[in-house]
């Protein structure tokens, strides 16, 4: 609430309330004096006692801090006046001794309170206590107001303070916005706000075809396109019940898993720069870019690429990328101990995410979280093994370890950092750690598939027919995107436009453990619980 | 979790609860009253043998047919189907359970249906809950905190409904 | 200057002509050094992280980038937000660099009779941390005044961290003060004259690793990464610039390079030597009064481009830490001032008065070239006598430094009267 600017509701203002009471008794009383003292004094008086009302109300209408003082001044003025005239009625014998007493009791009440009031004009004032509905921008002005002389203070008061997380906000990675309770600088409560970047995706599915939607999911998660093209490509053909040919799935891991090793790059080079640190951004971004490249050689786009489709691919692999793809994991591979000097191991990174933010396993299971985030915590299930079957036969034969501490350890298939003694199973720093071992296995892969599609026979798998009808029914699938599972349902009434389509988003549900994680934390350790969720708000919002 | 035995086993728990299945859809679906919903879901939840812990998603699908000429050959009535998404960590099988409702309480429009709210079970229907109630105006009953979650507060209609219009207008912005 | 100028003009109006003139400079010396400084920083973080940095304005290196920002925050609108305090806010950021500024009003550029320096304070050491410790006072009127909530946490946060970080820095500080026997910079200055084994950060092992100390201390309190907390961008937007625009937000930055450099000129001139070049090379050269004024006179600016230099050093390590380290929190940040540093702080204190105590007036450097000398102290140590001690040490210690170091004759020789005087003071008292 604020004071001054633009209110309407004057009569809810004590003082002019009370002006209101003062004007009327006046004029109840002036209204039995004869006519000689109601034409000289009682008019007079009245006028004044009117005036002061009256001027608060035009104050509060005028919309501005300094006009609203000046006629408060002008009441001040008006309510000296009245107090004149009434001096002279009591000296010419016109008021009785009950008059006077209901007169005084007003008027000692009156002058400091629009004093006071006067005194307020301009200065917001703001109580978060008992202001839990409106967040509104307005509310960020804060209470400098020291010297309200209505409140005594016994005791050093500290008060609870709104703040607003974004949506404008450099950490809160897009357009999330967080309201947060703060005392001084610990939170005591965090509420997300979600729903600026809705795109209504579901909606314009229910209008497309499936093929037709395909760029609709690069824009969801749109730093994992590809992935996203995939998950949605496999529902569909979850629901024809058709398998692309050998090597059109060993083209699909390849640019799975390449979406991931970007996706992870921005995760671990913004989780970087949420921690203050800027340079390991930068040295990500300069390797995700050759990734982009790799991408933009393949599809012609670098960031929303609608390369995989319902299937196979648009287009098989140019000649000779998978050399460069080969050269690009030989020079990218040493560039990972750079990273983790820089963050895993960091003494200040360590002390930042160790023992912050911890989840249980059977929190991040009740919650729905995925990926990094579940495995973060200990819980071992990635869809690449535990999916569906139309999935897992994508990485069927394929070599790898689900990233997760079993037994105490991490797998050991590579020379990986030590984990620090001060981190817990399940806080910020196994969180990031499990990213920053996914990005070595999914090269592993990408060597595994690299050689398997370059053996295989027959086509990459082509496009189905754009206006192709569905079968009647639904199909729902999860597949393991780098964020987590990225589930999208599909239910068909038999034409070629689904009846229903939907995406089940990894980051809007890892989203979701913010306000139990940071629930008595510092403000400082925002950025860093919610950087290390790594959600994108394109996902979230769709 | 899709076989016959184990639809019969409900039926024999829950009796009239366990409305039907449909055993030949790529994915199979049980289907349950909105009554019994809450103690299906508990028992799926704490049986051992079952354990489903994660709850994938939840979301509603109207079924509608706005246009009067398909609408005569609609083999379906309108009604909003509610669908539940599970998975088991521990055994790594997953489950469709269904609630159909009508599409508005009573068949008086305005007037939510009304299924009662899992999200004391999983933690994740929070969130999905009140997503399916701002996009599709599904009712949660007893959900902690059932409010709009991707559109404004103050929006007005539901945009996954079939019949659903987009407004001309919001707070001065042309919608059409 | 102004003894200079009372020759022609009346003596007030020399007084303020030269301060005029002085504080001309030092206002050039900051806002240019600013200039350099932002541009450096641009190159040094465009070269950490792999890019080049600004190559266009300017021509080469793209060197006149700064002032092309320069002219961009001059064309930007003046924006106060609505519920700020207007005077406040609009004069904060004129505190913050008229402190900045201050600062070296007393800090010297060469030493000598006749130092440069714009006003010689005799406790030099004492006015700059003061007046260093004034800054914040721009910060927290702009946080308290932006009505911003981001504002005000940077504000906070910023006056928690720079008054508990005064208690460490000045207790580095007092260690240069304590082995030159003077809270004058000058003295301190020159009192390291000669090679560099006699700058005070090789004076003892407990002064070389105080310096560090020294400069941790100095980075937080002039809040640069990983201490930046009042601006922290991932928590705090920007802190409590975060509502200021065009020029008023580019004096923060300019009030934050200057401190910067002035924390390192302090460093540089309280531990590194100050115009002392790691070799004696202005007598070598001959350039001391003794050959004349001219002589003197390039030799004085050779200090000063060496003390600038070792500044500029101080001021490009900061550049590189801050983009290398993520950023602490505000409780690491306070438990590393707190329970490190300033214990840290203490223990080196007590060592170099320990050093000072049992070798009166030695250097490391000095032992190392004798160790029979060590020797004879160790066991003169453990007769334990201490009257013993008292009479023999300081006499045989400087027969020793004399005759043993041949550059240390010149440079003792050489010594501003005053300044001997201080040292041979130091000792004696160094020896009770």
């Amino acid at each position: 609430m604020v004071i001054g600017v633009a209110r309407t509701d004057f009569e809810k203002l004590e003082v002019y309330q009370l002006a209101e009471r003062l004007a009327d008794l006046t004029w109840r009383i002036a209204l039995h004096w004869d006519q000689m003292a109601k034409a000289t004094l009682g008019g007079q008086l009245i006028r004044a006692a009117d005036s002061v009302g009256a001027n608060i109300a035009e104050g509060c209408g005028r919309g501005s801090y300094g006009d609203n003082r000046r006629f408060a001044k002008i009441a001040r003025g008006s309510l000296y006046e009245t107090k004149h005239w009434l001096r002279r009625a009591y000296s010419r014998d016109l008021l009785d001794a009950g008059q006077i007493e209901q007169l005084r009791s007003i008027i000692d009440e009156l002058a400091p309170r629009l004093n006071a009031y006067i005194r307020s004009i301009g200065r917001a004032a703001c109580n978060p206590k008992t202001d839990t509905t409106d967040y509104g921008p307005r509310t960020t002005h804060m209470s400098t107001l020291v010297d309200d002389p209505r409140v005594i203070e016994f005791d050093v008061r500290t008060d609870e303070m709104l703040v607003n997380m974004g949506p404008q906000h450099p950490s809160t990675h897009g357009v999330l916005r967080l309201v947060l309770r703060t005392d001084g600088e610990v939170v005591s409560e965090v509420t997300p706000h979600l729903g600026y970047l809705h795109r209504c995706a579901e909606k314009i599915g229910e209008n497309l075809t499936p093929r037709q939607w395909i760029p609709y999911t690069d824009r969801m998660d749109y730093l994992a396109g590809m992935n996203m093209n995939l998950g949605w490509s496999l529902t569909v053909e979850k629901l024809l019940k058709y398998e692309p040919p050998e090597k059109g799935r060993h083209l699909r891991v390849i640019i799975a898993e390449m979406g991931r090793i970007a996706s992870h790059l921005v995760g671990m080079g913004a989780y970087g720069l949420d921690l203050g640190s800027f340079s390991p951004f930068l040295y990500a971004f300069r390797e995700r870019e050759k990734i982009l490249d790799l991408f933009e050689e393949v599809c012609g786009a670098r960031l929303t690429y609608s390369y995989l489709t319902v299937g196979g691919a648009t287009a098989d692999l140019p000649r000779g990328w998978l050399q460069k793809c080969e050269a690009f994991l030989e020079q990218f591979e040493p560039i990972i101990a750079e990273y983790h000097a820089l963050l895993t191991t960091n003494s200040i990174f360590i002390k930042r995410t160790a023992g912050i933010g911890v989840m249980s396993p059977e929190m991040a299971i009740n919650f729905g979280t995925s990926g990094p985030v579940l495995r973060g915590s200990g819980v071992d299930h990635d869809l690449r093994r535990d999916g569906e079957e139309i999935y897992t036969a994508m990485y069927d034969g394929y070599a790898f370890e689900v990233i997760v501490e079993k037994d105490g350890h991490y797998p050991k298939d590579h020379k990986y950092p030590a984990v620090p003694h001060e981190a817990v199973l399940g806080d910020c720093w196994h969180r990031f750690y499990v990213r920053m071992l996914e990005v070595v296995q999914s090269i592993d892969l990408v060597r595994q598939a690299i050689d398997r599609y370059s053996t295989a026979e027959g086509g990459y798998g082509e496009p189905r027919k754009l206006t192709e009808k569905l079968p009647k029914g639904e199909a729902y699938l999860e597949t393991e995107s780098p964020r987590g599972q990225m589930g999208f349902y599909l239910v068909s009434d038999g034409s070629s436009i689904p009846w229903r389509a939907r995406a089940r988003s990894s980051s809007f549900c890892n989203l979701s453990v913010t306000s139990d994680l940071c629930r008595g934390c510092l403000i400082a350790d925002i950025p860093a619980i919610v950087g290390s969720l790594d959600i994108v708000m394109g996902e979230i919002d769709r | 979790m899709s076989g016959q035995a184990f639809v019969d086993q409900l039926k024999q728990k829950f009796g009239d609860d366990i409305v039907g299945a449909n055993l030949e859809n790529v994915d199979p679906w049980v289907e349950v009253t909105a009554q019994g919903l809450l103690a299906v879901c508990q028992h799926l939840h704490d049986e051992p043998s079952l354990a489903f812990d994660y709850l994938n998603s939840v979301t509603a699908v109207d079924y509608l047919e706005t246009d009067p000429k398909k609408a005569a050959k609609a083999d379906f009535e309108p009604h909003m189907q509610v669908v539940y998404h599970l998975f088991s960590m521990q055994h790594k099988h997953s489950l469709v359970l269904k609630v159909i409702v009508p599409r508005w309480r009573d068949d008086v429009p305005g007037q939510l249906p009304e299924v009662p709210s899992v999200a004391g079970i999983w933690a994740t229907a929070d969130w999905h809950e009140r997503e399916c109630f701002d996009l599709l105006g599904v009712k949660f009953t007893d959900h902690p905190n059932l409010r709009r979650i991707l559109c404004p507060e103050d929006w007005v209609g539901y945009p996954l409904r079939k019949d659903y219009e987009m407004p001309t207008e919001y707070h001065g912005i042309r919608g059409r | 200057m102004a003894e200079f100028l009372a020759n022609y003009l009346p003596a007030w109006l020399a007084y303020m002509v030269a301060g005029a003139i002085h504080v001309g400079l030092i206002i050039n010396l900051v806002a240019v050094g600013a200039l350099v400084f932002i541009w450096l920083e641009r190159k040094i973080s465009g070269r950490i992280q792999d890019r080049l940095g600004p190559t266009r304005v300017g021509g080469k290196f793209g060197w006149l980038q700064t002032l092309a920002d320069g002219l961009k925050l001059l064309t930007k609108e003046d924006l106060v937000p609505g519920g700020a305090d207007k005077m406040l806010f609009r004069i904060a950021p004129y505190v913050s660099f008229c402190a900045s500024i201050a600062a070296f009003l007393a800090i010297p550029f060469a030493g000598g009779d006749y130092p440069f320096i714009v006003q010689h304070v005799n406790t030099g050491v004492f006015f700059v941390l003061a007046v260093l410790g004034l800054e914040v006072f721009g910060v927290i009127l702009a946080g308290y005044a932006s009505a911003s909530k981001w504002s005000l946490f940077g504000a906070m946060r910023e006056a928690a961290q720079v008054v508990s970080y005064e208690v460490p820095l000045g207790l580095c500080a007092v260690v240069p003060v304590m082995l030159a026997g003077s809270l004058d910079l000058v003295v301190i200055g020159d009192v390291q004259q000669g090679w560099f084994t006699n700058w005070l950060i090789f004076h003892d092992p407990a002064t070389f690793l105080i310096f560090w100390v020294y400069f941790t201390c100095a980075t937080a309190s002039v809040n640069r990464a990983p201490f930046d907390l009042a601006e922290a961008e991932s928590e705090l937007v920007a802190g409590f610039h975060t509502e200021y625009s065009g020029l008023r937000w580019s004096f923060f930055f300019m009030a934050e390079y200057g401190s910067m450099f002035s924390v390192s000129l302090l460093a540089s001139i309280l531990f590194l030597g100050g115009w002392n070049g790691p070799l004696p090379i202005t007598e070598w050269l001959g350039l001391t009064a003794a050959n004349g004024d001219i002589a003197w006179y390039i030799g004085q600016v050779l200090g000063v481009i060496n003390v600038i230099g070792k500044a500029v050093a101080g001021v490009c390590v900061m550049m590189w830490i801050r983009w290398t380290l993520p950023r602490l929190r505000i409780d690491q940040v306070m438990a590393t001032c707190l329970k490190y540093c300033t214990p840290l702080a203490a223990a080196f204190f007590l060592g170099a008065v320990a050093w000072q105590w049992s070798l009166p007036g030695r250097t490391f450097f000095g032992l190392l070239e004798s160790p029979a000398e060590l020797q004879s102290v160790s066991e003169g140590w453990s007769d334990a006598t201490a009257a013993a001690t008292d009479e023999d040490e300081p006499e045989a210690s400087e027969d020793q430094t004399v005759s043993s170091e041949p550059s240390r004759k010149v440079a003792a020789a050489k010594l501003t009267g005053a300044a001997a005087l201080q040292i041979a003071s130091t000792n004696l008292q160094g020896g009770k």
